[in-house]
């Protein structure tokens, strides 16, 4: 089929929205975990000054869009980008361009690696036709840098703080530093010094890295490390914050199969242009909240 | 939960001092100390804490003790990352 063929929803399928401007078209490219080489930069930037007008939009979604470009050169910038190893992003009912934040191959705090995590996730679930636009982020720990509880699945470094008695030269710290005022000391000894001994309140804890990270005398450790997903955020008109699915899963596999269980129900039951959360809303957390993890469970071959 | 300490303790207050400044101001001091004194640290609770401390454990100084105050967080520092007697 030639590109004069296609109408408008087979030009958004392969990431191509049309402009206020007849005939002008918004290239949108991919850029998983907002990655891209310096090879693929330079040929952006030809194609922008080739068949846009030189200049490029960076999106909330760590792409790249390519502006006012004319019908008649899609293709061509399309055949150009690509010999690069640029890929078109996605529009409409679809999943959307994975976004993530460094993770812990370069930061401090993060507790997973986020990139290696989106680029698995853009290989299985990239462009899969949904109810309605699908997007999926991950972040490296709970500063949240790329906004898991925002997105429709959401994929959040965590650990499960644990204290090292041994370690702790009872200094305080954690109490002030926790973010979330989670940490307490309690003082049953007689001297100071001795009989102290640290709680997590772990309902109030959000998984964050703080209080390893910080403990001056490697007190605070990780007892579990893993992942939580949330489902079910969106922005918009109808902002949703993103509910907890599960707060710790251990293992890469079971994340897929948690993905997998929440594509799949939404597919079964969401209704056309509703998005995840909004079904969830309308069908109920709690309900959805036990079939995934039961579907899920059942894919990854492990009672929950 | 402040020890009882047998060294001399100098005091900064860094309260409105943001990062990356008070964690300079609090590098400084502690360079500047003797083998016997300590110092103490006032900073501002939340993410001024944080940044401080953090740079506080990467420079390798030892910090003994904290306090809680309104808003704020009184933290004992000293250059070695062992003192005999506390922390």
């Amino acid at each position: 089929m030639s590109l004069s063929e296609l109408d408008q929803a087979a030009l958004g399928r392969v990431g191509m929205m049309r402009q206020v401007q007849p005939e002008y078209y918004v290239m949108r490219l991919k850029a998983v975990a907002g990655d891209l080489n310096v090879r693929q930069l330079a040929c952006i930037a030809e194609v922008a000054e080739l068949y846009g007008q030189g200049s490029v939009h960076l999106s909330t979604r760590q792409g790249v869009e390519i502006h006012y470009v004319h019908r008649d050169h899609l293709e061509k910038a399309k055949e150009t980008l690509a010999a690069a190893g640029v890929e078109m992003g996605a529009c409409g009912p679809r999943v959307r361009s994975i976004i993530a934040c460094p993770g812990a191959e370069t930061c401090r705090w993060g507790v997973i690696e986020t990139k290696s995590l989106a680029r698995e996730l853009d290989a299985r679930y990239f462009k899969q036709e949904m109810p309605s636009k699908f997007k999926l982020s991950v972040t490296g720990c709970s500063s949240n840098c790329t906004k898991a509880n925002e997105n429709d699945i959401g994929i959040r470094g965590a650990i499960e703080p644990f204290w090292e008695e041994a370690n702790c030269t009872d200094c305080g710290l954690c109490v002030s530093f926790c973010p979330l005022g989670a940490i307490s000391r309690r003082h049953s000894g007689e001297a100071e010094n001795h009989g102290a001994t640290y709680l997590i309140d772990e309902e109030q804890c959000v998984n964050c890295t703080v209080c390893t990270s910080l403990c001056p005398s490697n007190a605070w450790v990780a007892g579990r490390k893993g992942y939580t997903v949330f489902i079910g955020g969106t922005m918009g008109r109808n902002p949703r914050f993103g509910s907890v699915l599960k707060k710790i899963v251990e293992s890469e596999e079971e994340v897929y199969a948690l993905v997998d269980a929440s594509i799949g129900y939404f597919r079964e039951h969401g209704l056309k242009k509703e998005r995840f959360g909004h079904m969830i809303d309308r069908i109920g957390l709690e309900k959805i909240r036990e079939e995934i993890v039961e579907k899920a469970a059942a894919i990854h071959g492990e009672p929950d | 939960m402040k020890k009882q300490l047998q060294y001399t303790v100098n005091r900064i207050d860094l309260r409105g001092v943001t990062c990356p400044v008070n964690a300079v101001r609090v590098k400084q001091a502690v360079v500047a100390l003797g083998d016997d004194e300590l110092v103490e640290v006032i900073l501002d609770a939340g993410e001024s804490l944080i940044q401080a401390v953090r740079s506080i454990n990467d420079a390798g100084f030892r910090i003994i003790s904290s306090e809680q105050l309104d808003n704020a967080v009184a933290i004992i520092v000293g250059k070695a990352r062992k003192i005999e007697g506390v922390g």
